[in-house]
């Protein structure tokens, strides 16, 4: 998940945690009759706040509330179920007159493709990722135990090169997760 | 079993592409998935507060819930029962903060050698447990991977030397771990079948 889209979540989340530790208090407090919270809670004037929700300008407020609760919430999901969305990459070169762009989900399955063909290799999985601002070229891939690190860095090590090649200069990364399968 | 261990080649995986430099890979954060069942909770909340829109359009009948609500609330009177709201509002809330601030977990060793690849300590523990179980004598090894020590623990079918196992181990282990200690727990499963 994005730096932007962790501290949203964190945010969120720790509004969320001071609303409910707050009440909590305020409702300790007053119970026990502390002051100064047992004062301002005496204060609240509840049949005002109910003949203020039964207000007709209370329809203005519930238009304002329904978009911030729609916005907030929409933008809570959207960022869980697509926490590490690629952009495409802007290659050196780029200018006023033209932007030369490559998507990395392109990138993604040539890699995949190229790695398919290892037989050592149980499982290849290739993702462009934008990890809290890092463009990333993710190659995940699974063995049997029995081959050492050694082994499977030798057969990455093709991929990797051609990667480094086309983005050699760029703000590109590459990172490879070596997955080994249970031991039977 | 294959256990050549050459590294030719592998020069491509010593440095990255990019200069700057990279996260280390972690778990969702936990504030993600809380943050995903507030999102429901506000959209949930949105669509009652549509309805009460609708009913003071005259599109819906019926009265708003929102006032409602308020009117209730502001007629309760306390009861006993309801230590359980602040109660629970603590709970929850301490919950949600300790969400909020817990940092993320790493879930990936990187390589000693090649700081572009990355293992799970789950997997060291089966590379290890694989190389361990391939020594003579050896019929099962089961290995935890801890932060400081990996322990193994071996099922012997034969005479096993704990020193061999320990080497073993700490080779399997060296490039993702190296230098780490090893502790060997050998259980003879001849004896447990006399037993």
């Amino acid at each position: 998940m994005n730096r932007g889209a962790a501290a949203l979540h964190r945010l969120s989340i720790g509004l969320f945690a001071l609303i409910c530790l707050a009440l909590a208090a305020a409702v300790i407090l007053y119970r026990l009759s502390v002051d100064p919270v047992a004062t301002w809670v005496e204060r609240l004037d509840t049949t005002a706040v109910a003949d203020g929700i039964g207000a007709s300008w209370f329809t203005a407020v519930l238009v304002a509330l329904i978009l911030l609760a729609l916005y907030w919430g929409w933008r809570l999901i959207r960022t869980t179920i697509a926490p590490q969305k690629p952009d495409e990459l802007v290659l050196d070169g780029s200018d006023e007159q033209g932007t030369l762009t490559v998507p990395l989900k392109l990138v993604a399955r040539a890699v995949r493709e190229q790695l398919a063909t290892q037989t050592i290799l149980d499982h290849v999985q290739v993702q462009a990722i934008d990890d809290r601002g890092s463009k990333i070229v993710r190659i995940t891939v699974q063995a049997h135990p029995e081959r050492s690190y050694d082994e499977l860095v030798d057969v990455l090590a093709p991929a990797v090169t051609d990667l480094k090649t086309a983005f050699d200069g760029s703000d590109v990364h590459v990172q490879t997760f070596i997955h080994l399968n249970p031991l039977h | 079993m294959t256990t050549t261990d050459s590294s030719e080649g592998s020069a491509a995986l010593r440095e990255d592409i990019g200069g700057s430099t990279v996260a280390r890979p972690t778990a969702f954060p936990g504030a993600a998935v809380a943050g995903a069942l507030l999102g429901l909770v506000l959209l949930a909340a949105a669509g009652v507060l549509i309805r009460d829109l609708l009913v003071r359009a005259g599109a819906v009948s019926g009265d708003t819930w929102t006032h409602r609500a308020a009117e209730q609330l502001s007629s309760q009177t306390w009861a006993d029962w309801m230590w359980v709201i602040p109660a629970a509002c603590a709970v929850v809330g301490l919950a949600a903060l300790w969400l909020a601030l817990k940092p993320r977990r790493p879930t990936h060793r990187r390589l000693a050698d090649y700081p572009v690849a990355w293992t799970r300590p789950v997997d060291l523990a089966r590379r290890i447990s694989a190389a361990v179980s391939d020594l003579p004598g050896v019929r099962d090894a089961v290995t935890v991977v801890g932060r400081r020590k990996i322990t193994v623990q071996v099922t012997a079918a034969g005479t096993v030397r704990r020193s061999d196992v320990a080497q073993c181990a700490a080779q399997a282990a060296a490039p993702v771990a190296p230098g780490t200690a090893v502790k060997v727990r050998i259980r003879d499963s001849r004896k447990e079948a006399r037993a």
